[in-house]
């Protein structure tokens, strides 16, 4: 249950999240993280994690050797999800992480620097699930949406919603390696740069 | 796991070079350092003298426009597109970009670091690749104008040929260096290092070099107190050392010093370390040399003491400019370098003539060159096409100061001749009388020509039209550039002549896109690069220039690019003039260098499928050009 969390004492979290904490005592990074999970369907209270893609970028430019993906070994798939992004139970041999040690590597790789993700409310709250199997709080990095962000530039209505192949379209970036945790987090980063520098 | 986008780059990078002499998994690993650069429209990547960067860059998309700053302006260099490679230029010894790269649209490019790559300059390929993108001191020899590979024979330059690279003639390295005995005490050395401020000691034994201390291993060993100062060279040095022979040139050098990150070689007799040293060269020799090369010639020239002097002078810049030419330096650099290096060549040839005459010249005179010489688009020996003009004399004078300066131009003439410039079958030469003429007499042969045109006489403005004075008084050059302004300000008939003549070959391409080719003589069959696809470009540039009261530009491509700054709605056309103008002379002199020939005539059976599609494509603009002549100048019923 949620609402005991506050209650818990600094004490009792995890040494990973207290490292996590400390990041952002230190001053705030300058460059991006753009992100994307891979999950057995939509529902982050029922759903896992399969995989995380992560890329360190500025505006201008991702550094590839600062990208990363980590492939989890979960316990079901969902035959839903295996439609989408072809992660079979024969194919979890890629799956080389359990859900923790894939977690803190990202926190890790994260730091303290601001997330981008396209409806990044989602990617945050599977992230933040599996951390409170974990005994840890919530994610406190500042987040931008490109999705939102997106809406905004072009004066859309609310309820209007773009996905990353909108994006894509719009902004002449090659969608490759759709659908792959790494993949839509390097679109998500282009689309985001272009977001920011039109 | 591979990173998938590392290996996504990776397979766009395989493709190009030089990235395509490397293995699948070396691309991958290099690709897992790159960074992704997003450049949007206008951005500049780099600057002109700007730092270097620790990267060069692939474009991946987009294009970015390479800019030079010349002459107060901007001009545009080259667009690098997908897959081409730029800013490779720190990789070598200058430190500053030569050029500005700047986004011509949005464009995503890879930023691969130099030290990733610089391993990979152990491979020969690569090592080649750079070299001749060193040589040619752009971006990417084998992209530029070879996109389409328009020679395919011409970039498949024998190894051995291409290491040869006249274009970096022998480079002057240190002879008689200083040298030490291995046994020596490191602080003995070290202060007669500083004594005779060099950085660098070679180790010998019996002439035979064995090590090389430099400031480097100083700092490294003795400064950090890893070695004392009382311990011997051998302590110390490098060793063995890295020898060359005396006939290195500046670009092998190069290769070798950042081949094996080091800062000097040894130069000995045979190039071994078993050889006698003769020398020493450094990193310093190699940026002084590449300094001074043209330099050098520029300087024989004004050293020459006879016309055989510039015969060996000319002869030399043949040799540079087909080296050029292979190393695929762009177009434009080999013109504007012929051109300065002429008008060198042709003042002193005048003052040799002058030199050679009985008295002083009795007037104001001055020397003219005429056609493609006038126009700096020529880089092949030609025939020459060159008059002489006085100023206005009082008639009773006026034989003998023509019978003077006749004289002086039957000596320009043979000079030339002598340099190897062929007399002109047509004797347009300042040894015929009919163009050794008083100012005077000269504004009235164009007067005749402009005011009573007819079809051959449209065939002589064609080439006096051009003039450029070349040696002499300025004043009177001038005087007949306006007189022709003048007299050509609004005369539609004769512009309309004019157009017409610059139509009498039609576009290169038959109705049937097949290839218009001579009928008979001695190159039937062959298709003639000169009439039929390069002067109808020249030809159309001058008549539009003129109408245009464009002067004071008489090259081709300045003309096209002022009418495109006056008429943008042809921008498209005039560019693509100028690419095809630039392709076409760099295809002919190509030729002709490698045939020793003029280039003229090309055999269409030993085009290649590819080399053929690409003339095709070159010729395109042609036939917009005349068929927008034709509507211009109200043509229709003229032909």
């Amino acid at each position: 249950m949620d609402w005991l969390n506050i209650f818990k004492s600094k004490k009792d979290y995890p040494q990973f999240w207290m490292n996590y904490l400390q990041e952002f005592k230190s001053k705030k990074s300058d460059v991006f993280v753009a992100f994307d999970c891979e999950t057995t369907g939509l529902d982050p209270k029922q759903d896992k994690i399969l995989s995380i893609g992560a890329v360190k970028f500025t505006g201008e430019r991702i550094f590839i050797n600062e990208s990363k993906e980590w492939f989890v070994k979960q316990s079901f798939n969902v035959d839903e999800s295996v439609k989408i992004h072809g992660i079979l139970p024969a194919n979890s041999s890629r799956a080389s992480l359990s859900e923790d040690e894939a977690v803190k590597a990202f926190l890790k790789f994260i730091g303290n620097a601001t997330l981008i993700g396209h409806h990044v409310n989602f990617d945050i709250s599977m992230v933040n699930q599996a951390l409170k199997r974990l005994g840890a709080g919530k994610l406190k990095n500042k987040q931008k949406d490109t999705n939102r962000l997106y809406k905004d530039k072009g004066h859309f209505a609310n309820e209007q919603n773009f996905s990353l192949d909108d994006l894509c379209e719009k902004y002449k970036i090659k969608a490759s390696n759709r659908h792959t945790a790494l993949g839509d987090a390097y679109i998500t980063a282009q689309a985001f740069q272009r977001l920011i520098n039109q | 796991m591979k990173n998938s986008i590392a290996q996504r780059i990776a397979d766009f990078l395989k493709d190009y070079p030089p990235f395509d002499s490397m293995s699948i998994k070396e691309c991958y690993a290099l690709s897992c350092e790159v960074e992704v650069v997003y450049l949007k429209k206008g951005k500049i990547l780099f600057d002109q003298g700007d730092e270097a960067h620790l990267h060069f860059y692939v474009v991946n998309q987009g294009f970015v426009n390479l800019k030079l700053h010349q002459n107060n302006s901007w001009r545009l260099m080259d667009v690098c597109d997908e897959g081409d490679v730029m800013g490779l230029r720190p990789l070598f010894a200058d430190k500053t970009y030569a050029m500005r790269a700047e986004a011509k649209e949005d464009a995503m490019l890879y930023a691969v670091p130099f030290e990733n790559f610089k391993p990979f300059l152990q491979n020969a390929n690569i090592a080649q690749f750079l070299l001749r993108s060193f040589a040619s001191n752009q971006r990417q020899p084998d992209a530029s104008d070879h996109k389409g590979i328009l020679l395919s024979q011409n970039l498949t330059i024998p190894e051995e040929q291409n290491i040869n690279i006249d274009f970096f003639q022998q480079i002057n390295f240190t002879s008689n260096p200083f040298c030490v005995k291995e046994d020596q005490a490191i602080i003995e050395v070290a202060r007669q290092m500083t004594d005779l401020g060099i950085s660098s000691a070679l180790v010998e034994n019996e002439k035979k070099p064995i090590g090389i201390l430099t400031d480097k291993d100083l700092r490294r060993f003795v400064s950090t107190g890893k070695v004392a100062l009382q311990a011997q060279v051998s302590d110390i040095m490098s060793s063995p050392v890295l020898c060359v022979k005396p006939s290195i040139s500046v670009a092998q050098a190069q290769i070798l010093l950042i081949q094996h990150g080091v800062g000097h070689l040894c130069v000995t007799e045979d190039g071994t370390t078993q050889g006698d040293i003769t020398g020493v060269l450094s990193e310093h020799d190699i940026v002084t040399a590449q300094a001074t090369n043209p330099m050098a010639l520029l300087k024989a020239i004004k050293r020459a003491r006879s016309v055989n002097d510039l015969k060996q002078s000319r002869h030399y810049l043949g040799q540079m400019l087909k080296a050029y030419l292979n190393t695929d330096l762009p177009i434009s650099h080999c013109l504007e370098l012929t051109e300065g290096i002429h008008q060198v060549l042709f003042e002193k040839c005048a003052e040799f003539c002058l030199d050679d005459m009985p008295e002083k010249p009795p007037c104001r005179f001055t020397w003219l060159f005429l056609g493609s010489q006038a126009r700096g688009e020529q880089l092949l020996m030609t025939d020459q096409d060159h008059a002489l003009m006085f100023e206005n004399v009082p008639p009773e004078e006026l034989d003998d100061i023509k019978s003077y300066f006749l004289q002086f131009g039957k000596r320009l003439s043979k000079a030339l001749e002598e340099i190897g410039f062929e007399r002109c079958p047509a004797e347009m030469m300042a040894s015929n009388p009919e163009y050794c003429l008083s100012l005077k007499e000269w504004e009235q042969k164009f007067e005749t020509w402009i005011k009573s045109p007819t079809e051959k006489s449209v065939l002589f403005c064609n080439i006096f039209f051009d003039f450029r004075r070349v040696y002499g008084d300025e004043f009177l050059a001038n005087e007949l550039n306006n007189k022709v302004f003048e007299l050509l300000n609004n005369d539609d008939k004769f512009f309309a002549y004019l157009a017409s003549d610059a139509l009498k070959n039609p576009a290169p391409l038959s109705f049937f896109g097949k290839f218009v080719v001579e009928d008979d003589g001695e190159h039937k069959d062959e298709f003639d690069l000169k009439a039929r696809a390069i002067m109808p470009l020249v030809d159309a540039a001058r008549v539009l220039a003129l109408s245009k009261g464009i002067s004071g530009f008489n090259q081709t491509v300045e003309r096209f690019r002022k009418l495109l700054h006056l008429e943008p709605q042809n921008a498209e056309i005039y560019e693509s003039c100028i690419r095809s103008f630039y392709e076409l002379l760099k295809y002919r002199s190509k030729a002709g260098f490698a045939n020793d020939n003029s280039g003229r005539f090309v055999n269409m059976e030993t085009l290649s499928k590819h080399d053929k599609s690409k003339l095709k494509y070159l010729f395109k603009p042609i036939k917009t050009l005349q068929t927008n002549l034709k509507t211009r100048f109200n043509l229709t019923y003229f032909t």
